[in-house]
């Protein structure tokens, strides 16, 4: 039994997955067991009912026609168009947004850390010595590098992978061999990347912890002003550890048909990867805006670690309410 | 031994006529092509399947999920009236060529 799954396996192996040959897969392996079964009952040993079954499976090649033909005219009628994607453009594609993933959720922190800077300088321009002015411009123009910095990240990578823009929309065609080994790593890579998650988590809320504590204690504003730089750090690796898990998974998702991207989904709905480059953009406006006009630096921080938070709530739901529409 | 060149026309008649009283599934259908014939042709999976899908592209044919006592989820197929009047357009292409083939067929033929 087993060697006619192998055997069928090996004649589909490089045939694209498709609906009209994963159906030809099914119906061919149901009427090869069948037939197993009768010869067994026949009184066939495993060998001989293996070897009469596949000598009378015919020919893949006499299915090429209608299995070419009707992946062509269910295109025609489907503006959903399939994208055939060789291993090695797979490869390229995963690599490609691997690195925007870095660089944007590098930018992301630098934006967050931007401020950390002119905070520390402020609360210490007195034990350091340095003039009211002095200190003003050197963190400020920390700021405003780390800043640009970043919004160059966002620019530059995000259109890195612009040329990709097209499996927004289209179904992912690829061999069955390269989607099984597609499902066995992004299978490995899940535990590591729910840990990830739980790490982001951990430091965010241990960074608040600091702060309230610190705060509490009474302690003198040296510390206040370090653990607000700890507390902004923490955010800043958090965030970074959620953009890139979220990247790497919708990267799959992608490739795979799965997830926020099977045939259904794909028609127009809002994705988080599209909402993450306006929202932290937003943020930093904000951010930006707010402390220019109130000139309370060393309060307006704050935008940051309420911004990670709220990103993450609101993947949550916005991937809820996905899930809630189609079930 | 019949070559599959010789049949293969006539795929599509042997199956629509094995569908012509109640709907059928794939190995039943084959099983039955190999009695019908008296275990003189045994009809490949892969000639079957390519007849089912151009049938049902044509409208000849229509599938349909039916669960077995076994409680496995099947592929049926029921022939359609489209279908029936292209087997009888079938039936009559057929005793034309019978006629015709017949002409060149010597009987007492010895090498």
């Amino acid at each position: 039994m087993d060697a006619i799954l192998s055997y069928l396996n090996n004649m589909f192996v490089n045939l694209p997955d498709t609906p009209e040959v994963r159906r030809a897969r099914e119906e061919l392996q149901q009427m090869m067991e069948d037939k197993y079964q009768e010869l067994r009952q026949a009184g066939k040993t495993d060998n001989e009912a293996v070897g009469q079954v596949i000598a009378e499976f015919g020919n893949l090649e006499e299915l090429g026609e209608e299995l070419g033909i009707s992946s062509q005219v269910s295109d025609a009628h489907d503006p959903q168009k399939l994208i055939a994607m060789s291993e090695g453009e797979v490869q390229t594609y995963l690599s490609a947004t691997a690195l925007s993933a870095r660089k944007i959720s590098f930018g992301v922190a630098l934006c967050i850390l931007s401020a950390v800077p002119l905070i520390l300088i402020k609360g210490l321009q007195d034990r350091l010595g340095l003039a009211d002015n002095l200190a003003s411009a050197i963190g400020l123009g920390a700021l405003l590098l780390m800043v640009a910095i970043g919004v160059y990240n966002f620019i530059v990578y995000g259109a890195a992978t612009e040329r990709y823009d097209a499996l927004e929309r289209s179904l992912v065609s690829i061999t069955p061999g390269l989607r099984t080994r597609l499902l066995k790593e992004r299978e490995v890579e899940h535990g590591k990347n729910a840990r990830r998650i739980a790490l982001g988590v951990v430091l965010i809320l241990a960074g608040v912890a600091l702060v309230a504590i610190l705060g509490a204690l009474e302690l003198a504003e040296v510390y206040l002003i370090l653990s607000v730089g700890l507390l902004l750090a923490c955010v800043a690796l958090a965030v970074s550890q959620f953009i890139q898990v979220g990247m790497r998974w919708e990267a799959f998702d992608k490739l795979l048909n799965t997830g926020d991207y099977t045939a259904e989904r794909r028609r127009g709905n809002s994705q988080l990867e599209r909402f993450s480059g306006p929202y932290w953009m937003l943020a930093l406006v904000v951010y930006l805006g707010w402390s220019f006009y109130t000139g309370n630096w060393g309060f307006t921080w704050i935008v940051w670690p309420i911004a990670g938070v709220l990103y993450g709530l609101i993947g949550a739901i916005l991937g809820a309410a996905q899930r809630d529409n189609r079930s | 031994m019949i070559s599959s060149d010789s049949i293969r026309g006539y795929t599509d008649i042997m199956i629509l006529y094995l569908l012509l009283d109640a709907p059928s599934y794939g190995y039943e259908i084959s099983r039955r092509i190999r009695e019908q014939s008296k275990e003189k042709y045994v009809m490949k999976e892969t000639t079957l399947y390519s007849s089912f899908t151009r049938m049902e592209q044509n409208g000849f044919i229509e599938s349909f999920y039916g669960t077995e006592t076994a409680g496995k989820r099947r592929t049926y197929y029921r022939i359609t009236p489209v279908g029936r009047a292209y087997y009888s357009e079938k039936l009559q292409e057929w005793q034309l060529t019978k006629e015709v083939v017949d002409q060149f067929i010597r009987s007492d033929f010895k090498e």
